[in-house]
């Protein structure tokens, strides 16, 4: 499946990765540096902090309690379309997902 | 039972502990974390735990020393152990067990899924968010402090600026007074690197005598700063208890007032010695934020362990439950697997990936904070004293523990290049 990464200076990263993973873990393998992950997937630092384009950000489950919380904390202003990309597992009707990514990640 | 063997250590455990039978021969080593070899004769830190990666030398190895623990060796097996809390308990994260047992600062001290609602709260006060408003004042404070130090010509590296000026950050976060700074490194001190004089039991209590009236007091009327925040957190729909503030405004305390200190103080050891690597940040500071996570990743501190929390195999070995295993955050940075040429310092890898904060969900909740203290010290102290060295004759002694430390660092250089920065 497609995903897009588009850094806070505009340049493009496009990825071809297999469906399963989340979105942070398939940032990381693929050396996407504007996601940092310092915790590996566990919502303690909020550093693999996105921004969610449409109509993607519709189709995400809802944010957990955890996820709430660390949201409120990140290094860059949350959006509306903020979330943790640890938590954005890649699934089929996500081809395509379109993600900015913030300023800053700690 | 020879007299070594019945002697204590500065923890209170019996200096060595009889190899269980589930532990074969070839994975034991004499290693003891409060006293790496060599490094009470001068042998540097980093270099001592090197040791655990000899070529031949099994990935997992178990030593007699405190209270008889195993230990992990590599990046990618110290990686997923800290994820997998199930068997890898943080409950006891200090070796000896006996000495971990008496630590109770959550909520690095608890397990997921109770953890994050208390680290959320943390988080709130010490998280990336606000760190990134401090900026400023912790670039100033820096500033402040060596601009004092620069016409003298020479300073004790340690108790001149990698003790203060982390201390004035700290303290002003925390809202308290400077003064009470040296009794709360006191305390901290004693439970990092224990030498004999205190329990971890009494040196905790230390801190919680000492804040229980400054909490009760915030929780009656909260401010701005980071205690306010913690002390009137919400946990599952309800506020922080006195012990849990107690133990996360300890936890807060203690982290900021030593991690950090020390790899400042490895950090300027190094630069002290190296004039191209300081010439190549004097002439691109846009290479800081990359020669801070190559620093960290070449001189990490820290040593913690976790909990065999259920019995599990890993490479053919039985860890039994209530077992201790180190998973040193100092170790990961080494692997030469990982890394080609470990131990040397690379400001322009590609990857310096490291876990001198720790990894998953335990991972350091002051690390933004102690990022910045890194590069506002390289940026502040090489524009204002570029040229500088370890005082002649002097002898650098690292010292071991669940923080690694430098005891002294004597620097010195002629006032005559050094800039003024002040306007």
């Amino acid at each position: 499946m497609k995903l897009v990464f588009i850094g806070p200076d505009n340049a493009r990263i496009e990825l071809d990765v297999p469906g399963g993973a989340t979105l942070m873990r398939a940032a990381v393998a693929n050396g996407v540096r504007g996601i940092v992950a310092d915790c590996g997937g566990c919502i303690s630092c909020g550093t693999c902090h996105v921004y969610v384009q449409k109509p993607f950000i519709d189709r995400l489950p809802a944010i957990s309690v955890n996820e709430e919380a660390m949201l409120e904390n990140t290094a860059s202003e949350r959006q509306w379309n903020s979330r943790l990309s640890c938590q954005i597992e890649l699934t089929e009707e996500l081809d395509g997902l379109t993600v900015n990514l913030p300023p800053l990640q700690r | 039972m020879n007299t070594e063997q019945t002697g204590l250590a500065a923890t209170g455990e019996v200096l060595l502990t009889p190899q269980p039978v589930h532990v074969p021969n070839d994975r034991v080593i004499d290693f003891d974390i409060y006293n790496p070899p060599g490094v009470s004769g001068g042998e540097k830190l980093q270099e001592a735990w090197k040791c655990l990666h000899k070529p031949g030398m099994p990935d997992i190895l178990w030593t007699p020393r405190n209270g008889g623990h195993w230990i992990f060796t590599r990046f990618d097996a110290i990686g997923k152990a800290f994820l997998d809390t199930d068997h890898f308990s943080s409950k006891v994260m200090f070796v000896p067990r006996s000495w971990g047992e008496q630590y109770k600062f959550n909520p690095v001290t608890v397990d997921p899924p109770r953890h994050a609602p208390f680290r959320a709260v943390v988080n709130s006060a010490i998280g990336p968010r606000i760190m990134a408003k401090l900026q400023d004042s912790i670039e100033a404070t820096a500033a402040g402090l060596i601009d004092a130090l620069a016409p003298k010509g020479h300073c004790d590296f340690m108790r001149e600026f990698a003790e203060p000026f982390p201390f004035r950050i700290l303290l002003s976060l925390l809202g308290l007074p400077i003064e009470d700074v040296g009794h709360l490194k006191m305390l901290t001190d004693r439970i990092t690197r224990p030498d004999g004089t205190m329990t971890l039991a009494q040196a905790s209590q230390g801190f919680y005598d000492y804040l229980e009236p400054i909490i009760a007091q915030r929780q009656a009327k909260p401010g701005e700063d980071a205690i306010s925040k913690m002390v009137n957190g919400e946990v599952n729909g309800r506020v922080v208890t006195m012990e849990e503030a107690q133990n996360m405004c300890a936890l807060v305390t203690l982290a900021g007032l030593d991690t950090v200190v020390n790899v400042l103080g490895f950090s300027i050891q190094f630069l002290a010695c190296n004039p191209q690597h300081r010439k190549d940040l004097i002439d691109n500071p846009e290479l800081i934020p990359k020669a801070r996570e190559e620093l960290l990743r070449r001189f990490s501190v820290v040593a913690v362990a976790r909990y065999i929390n259920k019995d599990i195999a890993v490479d053919g070995l039985e860890f039994k439950e209530g077992e201790m295993v180190l998973l040193p955050p100092l170790l990961p940075g080494l692997d030469d697997r990982k890394y080609d040429d470990p131990m040397k310092v690379d400001f322009h890898r590609d990857s310096h990936a490291h876990m001198a904060f720790g990894y998953g969900p335990h991972v350091c909740a002051g690390a933004p904070l102690a990022r910045r203290e890194i590069d506002a010290m390289l940026k502040a102290w090489l524009t204002r004293i570029p040229e500088f060295e370890i005082a002649p004759g002097a002898k650098i002694i690292h010292q071991g523990g669940i923080v690694g430390a430098v005891h002294e660092l004597p620097l010195v250089w002629d006032p005559a290049t050094t800039r003024n920065m002040r306007h």
